[in-house]
């Protein structure tokens, strides 16, 4: 195997997990986030003996996965997935507490573009500008963006409706 | 600060992803499909060339696909999604089935039975959602076994615990006569199919079942994109025509190890503490636990304590058998009611009397499955002779 495969195979081991975790933020479905990661990661494989000079090939990576995404949720099928909800019965159950399971069901109810700039703006630790740059999307926009989703969330943590998202409800 | 429990939050699910094993194989995969994709006339040769080094993985992967005996197993968990590609059978030893999975589609057990999408990922985007093969309830005025049953104008039962999709509806019989009964919605271009037939229960030992359990059936849950939908429903159909009953769907047959209840999947729970009024006096407070199997009536188990702990000035009050907890050890969907109720549920509870010290405890669950909690405004029962014990006891 030549230098770049095994540097590459490298960057593999280090990188699946984190992407396919982002993936996951991005929408809610493990088989989904797979899907994203390794496409991520094939691409990055393609333009491997340019991107391994930059100083961050994960931040290629995390770029052409966000760039998969964004132009996924404007496929029709996936968009009517999104406004049904993600599945909850195949969803594999992080242990998040009381606390934590209510704020990410309220994440995962937030629109598409809304829940990708929190992810990326507080998951990813990336400033508003990166996030605008990643997006593709005005300055503005994504300050507008993050303001509504908070604003949005923080209605739906003192809301009573999301506390009987609590155990013990009824099919 | 939301923003930070919003990081917490978010670093801690996607902590939580499933294992990577085999991750880099299905790369490698991916990478060699995505290399013929891309390749035309003179780059094609490159490709091969390349693609030697990935060629032996996927040329063992297709040689263990054509093992007939090649087989996967669903057993009742939640678990990452692990994908095989078929041909292979699909076999659910809890729910009682077992399937051939196609060439040209891969599957994932699941803990109501199995996912399957196409192996190529580009049509895999034409699912909305893995088709799902599970075991359902459905209602004897819609099941194949209740129309033979009720066929002769008698009444059906009043209606179940659950409800079916109101799409359109129609129903048929194989060729071979088994039965079936199917939903289809459309919804812009996605459509929404789900197609039963009746796959019969028997409780252990020649048990009697609760009456529910003759409505199982074998499901196949679809939600594709329209244009795809004809290549689906016939995926379904040879699902449903070759799908063979093992474990508790053949009398006398043993019934495969259960696996513990999922709650909110396999089980839903519900717990509530109550003052009961004994007459005017004394009141006794009753903690209560229920547990109703789900429509999916997948066969687990209940095993374990269940408690309540009683408070005072942050110590445990002097009240005889406090902390104790009464061993849960039941099955579903059978339930270990099931002479007397119709559907698969199990029940225990405790009662708290005779209470003489200070109204101001604290009472906490202890309780495996829903999580150990406070319970909020706590009821106190009233004090019947301040010269005997406090009591907790099971029943």
């Amino acid at each position: 195997m030549v230098a770049g495969e095994l540097q590459f195979r490298e960057f593999f081991a280090a990188e699946f997990g984190r992407l396919r975790g982002l993936g996951y933020l991005l929408t809610s479905d493990w088989a989904q986030a797979e899907e994203l990661a390794q496409d991520a990661l094939v691409r990055t494989y393609w333009a491997w003996s340019r991107v391994r000079g930059h100083e961050r090939p994960a931040a290629y990576a995390r770029k052409v996965l966000v760039n998969r995404h964004r132009s996924l949720l404007r496929r029709a099928v996936l968009e009517a997935r999104h406004a049904r909800g993600s599945r909850v019965e195949e969803a594999y159950q992080p242990d998040l507490g009381e606390d934590g399971l209510v704020l990410w069901a309220a994440v995962r109810r937030l629109p598409a573009r809304q829940r990708a700039v929190l992810v990326l703006r507080y998951h990813e630790d990336l400033p508003e500008a990166e996030v605008a740059r990643l997006l593709r999307l005005p300055l503005g926009t994504v300050k507008s963006l993050t303001h509504r989703a908070l604003a949005r969330l923080r209605a739906e943590l003192g809301s009573p409706a999301l506390e009987r998202h609590g155990r013990g409800t009824q099919t | 600060m939301i923003e930070q429990r919003l990081k917490e939050t978010l670093g801690r699910v996607a902590a939580a992803e499933p294992g990577e094993a085999g991750a880099y194989d299905r790369f490698l995969r991916r990478k060699a499909r995505r290399t013929r994709t891309a390749a035309g006339g003179t780059a094609l040769v490159l490709v091969l060339l390349l693609g030697s080094a990935v060629a032996v993985p996927r040329l063992l992967e297709r040689l263990r696909s054509d093992d007939p005996g090649r087989r996967l197993f669903a057993f009742g968990q939640a678990g990452p999604a692990q994908w095989r590609p078929g041909p292979l059978v699909a076999v659910a030893p809890v729910q009682g089935f077992e399937v051939d999975v196609p060439a040209g589609w891969e599957a994932t057990p699941t803990w109501k039975g199995f996912a399957l999408r196409p192996a190529d990922p580009g049509r895999q985007r034409l699912l909305a959602e893995p088709v799902q093969v599970d075991t359902s309830y459905l209602e004897a005025f819609y099941n194949p076994a209740g129309k033979e049953l009720y066929h002769d104008g008698t009444s059906p039962p009043a209606r179940g615990p659950f409800k079916i999709r109101q799409d359109p509806q129609s129903h048929g019989r194989f060729p071979e006569g088994r039965g079936w009964f199917r939903t289809d919605g459309l919804d812009g271009r996605l459509r929404t199919t789900h197609w039963y037939v009746s796959w019969p229960y028997h409780c252990q030992g020649g048990e009697p079942c609760p009456d529910m359990l003759a409505m199982r059936t074998l499901r196949v849950a679809i939600t594709v994109d329209d244009g795809a939908s004809r290549e689906v429903l016939g995926l379904a159909e040879r699902l449903l025509r070759s799908a063979r009953p093992i474990t508790n769907a053949v009398a006398g047959q043993a019934h495969a190890p259960r696996p513990d209840c999922l709650i909110d999947r396999s089980v839903v729970a519900r717990r509530s503490s109550e003052l009961f009024e004994l007459g005017p006096t004394p009141r006794e407070v009753r903690f209560f636990w229920g547990f109703r199997t789900t429509r999916y009536l997948v066969p687990c188990a209940l095993r374990f304590g269940l408690g309540v702990e009683i408070l005072e000035g942050g110590h445990r009050a002097d009240v005889r058998g406090n902390g104790v907890t009464v061993q849960l050890d039941a099955v579903l969907p059978e339930g270990s009611e099931a002479r007397l109720n119709k559907h698969g549920t199990s029940s225990a509870y405790l009662t708290w009397t005779n209470w003489c010290g200070p109204r101001s405890v604290r009472l906490r669950w202890l309780d495996p499955l829903l999580g150990d909690a406070d319970i909020p405004d706590p009821p106190v029962p009233s004090c019947v002779d301040a010269t005997k014990p406090s009591v907790l006891r099971g029943a």
